[in-house]
């Protein structure tokens, strides 16, 4: 089980009356797995994704991700939980401002760069990107024979430290702005991107360390027709690659990539048929 | 491909793109750092000039000309030039005094606007002999008695490369320069009693007779005395003024009186100055603190973006501080460079102005005083960011999102 939810809730107080954001909410995620949840605004669905993550601490219940309770750790185990494990795509533009493109890519890969990266998903075996050029794990199905299919999903290995590789970086960061062709802007700041580009940015950063579970609140928010399909397509192949995808959205759009469709209303999480 | 962003390069990144932001904290800092180095230099400077003027007064009481007070003491002081004399052996008369443990005479004349130099000099003559104030200085540079027609010149005196001075006309041997006291003394040659005939007998030559012939030999302008253990100088001095009604008319100065009043105006002078870095340096903390706070909210979302993506507390604030230490830094290495362009050429017009004893500390000093002040600035800087560092790095980083939002 990578992710497991065990009671959670979050209260809030509003104009001096408790309620509860996130209300007793169970879920179980393993590898592989595409959850969507949907439901209408201020239902509580940013607020459990940000608990999931450690971004909220909750007012009871528990979050365990891959055989680590998220209330259990310290700072840095849970900023490393954060920056190796998890991929956070958030709902509002949380690129720096004064980092190029490229660079917000590849920012979280500095974190912790001692460490080694065989977590990341992606299967073993690996073939040539043609677009960016790098060696790139190539998915094990049918996503790669859809052309309209990025296939950087699996990315590169970069097992050696940061600081003795550099390149290796630049090189998985420009990969990744390719298959959401964005690379183009690898070098613009982000006041010069539009919504949409910079939503595309946001996923190749938290796409970066290849992590296990790969959290996206409304990843297609601020994207076209086209720029969705771009984008939901990699969460599928994400999924089919490994890695666990916990996906907020009001995007209909965007459902039939899930495996699991569930509802939160008033705090309360439902099952919902999916595709 | 140019390099990427490194984790240590990030502070330095979110300056230059910040530059408004950047210039305002580090001219905020650069201007602290003027006046707290620029002011300790000052203090410093002063403080030394002080000593050095305690050093040179080794009397406890100069017998003077009536009315010629007031010369004398800028003499001690930092003053022009003068001439002033008895007419009459005052010394031996003097002497007879009860509680003089030493005495001896010195004869001042003002010389004219010498070739050589851009402002009179003071000609101070003294008796090798008798001498307890001048000769031990001298002797720090010279060890042999002082030759007629000899000369020992102050530190800002002009000595020719040959090592001579051209006054009245006549050249005149320099056997040795004195360092600088940081009073009017560095303005000054001193030559033996011996001597002062033969200035007299050049100046007549050259232009009008700085005293008459027959008083070459025997002026004094000032007799000094250095009274014994257990007389107080004020009490020597009535001793003096009983002793004949020739000396009821005298003047008195007393040297220690001198240096006590020049340390209350220095005191108050450092006090003043004290007051005004403090006050300055609150104002600028106070700016700083508004523009780091300012940028809180703008901040919230970044440092909120740098959590998510898996950044420690400790990352965040590591970050901050070292933006205030880079900014600390930039603007303490501008401001003591602007202080030393302000303090160190204009050192000789800053001390005539302020019209107390300046004399420039050694390099030493300077650079630890330089390296103090980068300190403050960097700290001041730090202290500053602290406020965001702490805000910014709470644990809920979600709600700081939201916030910032």
């Amino acid at each position: 089980m990578l992710l497991e939810i065990k009671d959670l809730t979050r209260e809030f107080i509003r104009r001096g009356v408790p309620f509860a954001a996130v209300d007793h909410v169970n879920l179980s995620m393993d590898a592989g797995e595409f959850i969507a949840i949907v439901g209408r605004s201020g239902n509580g669905k940013s607020t459990l994704l940000n608990m999931v993550s450690g971004l909220l601490r909750p007012t009871s219940g528990a979050v365990t991700i891959d055989g680590q309770s998220v209330a259990d750790l310290d700072d840095k185990a849970l900023s490393r939980l954060r920056n190796r494990t998890i991929g956070f795509v958030t709902q509002s533009q949380t690129l720096l401002p004064n980092l190029t493109a490229l660079d917000n890519v590849i920012l979280p890969a500095l974190f912790f760069p001692d460490d080694s990266d065989g977590q990341a998903a992606g299967g073993p075996v690996e073939s040539e990107n043609e677009n960016a050029g790098v060696k790139s794990a190539e998915p094990a199905e049918t996503p790669a024979d859809d052309p309209d299919m990025p296939d950087v999903i699996a990315p590169v290995r970069v097992s050696e430290p940061t600081a003795a590789r550099p390149d290796a970086l630049s090189t998985r960061a420009h990969a990744l702005l390719a298959d959401l062709q964005v690379d183009d802007l690898a070098d613009s700041y982000p006041k010069e991107l539009s919504g949409g580009e910079m939503r595309r940015v946001s996923i190749a950063r938290a796409l970066m360390n290849r992590p296990k579970l790969l959290i996206a609140d409304e990843p297609t928010g601020d994207l076209d027709a086209e720029s969705t399909l771009i984008v939901m397509r990699l969460l599928r192949s994400l999924a089919d690659h490994g890695t666990a995808v916990l996906m907020v959205t009001h995007d209909a759009d965007a459902l039939p990539y899930a495996d699991r469709v569930l509802t939160l209303d008033a705090g309360r999480l439902a099952d919902r048929p999916s595709r | 491909m140019s390099p990427h962003i490194s984790l240590a390069g990030l502070p330095l990144e979110n300056l230059r793109r910040k530059p408004f932001r950047t210039a305002s904290l580090i001219t905020v800092v650069a201007i602290l750092s003027v006046a707290f180095f620029g002011g300790s230099m000052l203090a410093m400077n002063l403080n030394k000039g002080l000593t050095s003027m305690e050093e040179r007064l080794g009397a406890d009481l100069m017998v003077v000309p009536q009315t010629t007070e007031s010369k004398a003491e800028a003499l001690l002081t930092d003053g022009t030039p003068n001439t002033f004399y008895f007419t009459n052996d005052i010394e031996s008369k003097v002497a007879k005094a009860d509680g003089i443990a030493q005495i001896t005479s010195q004869t001042y004349i003002s010389s004219l606007a010498a070739a050589c130099c851009a402002e009179k000099l003071q000609i101070i003559g003294f008796d090798p002999q008798t001498d307890f104030v001048i000769e031990p200085w001298v002797a720090s540079q010279y060890d042999k008695t002082l030759g007629d027609g000899e000369m020992v010149a102050g530190a800002n005196v002009n000595v020719s490369t040959d090592g001579t001075i051209e006054l009245y006309g006549k050249t005149w041997p320099v056997v040795a320069q004195l360092a600088s006291t940081g009073t009017s003394l560095d303005n000054s040659v001193f030559v033996n009693k011996a001597t002062v005939p033969q200035m007299v007998a050049a100046s007549a030559k050259v232009a009008k007779r700085v005293m008459p012939q027959e008083y070459a030999s025997k002026a004094v302008s000032s007799v000094l005395i250095k009274v014994q253990d257990g007389y107080d100088a004020h009490t020597v001095a009535d001793n003096i003024a009983k002793l004949d009604p020739q000396l009821a008319s005298v003047g008195f100065v007393y040297p220690g009186g001198v240096t006590a009043s020049t340390k209350t105006s220095l005191n108050t002078m450092l006090s003043y100055m004290l007051v005004f870095v403090v006050v300055l340096w609150v104002m600028g903390l106070i700016v700083m603190l508004a523009v780091f706070s300012s940028s809180v909210n703008e901040r919230k979302k970044e440092f909120a973006s740098l959590r998510i993506m898996g950044a420690t507390r400790g990352m965040l604030i590591s970050i901050v501080i070292r933006e205030a230490l880079i900014t600390g830094l930039a603007g303490g290495v501008i401001g003591v460079a602007a202080a030393s362009l302000i303090v160190f050429p204009f050192s000789g017009y800053i001390g005539k102005q302020m019209q107390l004893p300046y004399l420039q500390v050694g390099i030493g000093s300077i650079l630890g005083m330089a390296l103090v002040a980068l300190v403050f600035a960097v700290l001041t800087a730090a202290v500053a960011s602290l406020f965001v560092a702490f805000r910014l790095g709470r644990p809920e980083a979600y709600l700081t999102l939201r916030e910032g939002e």
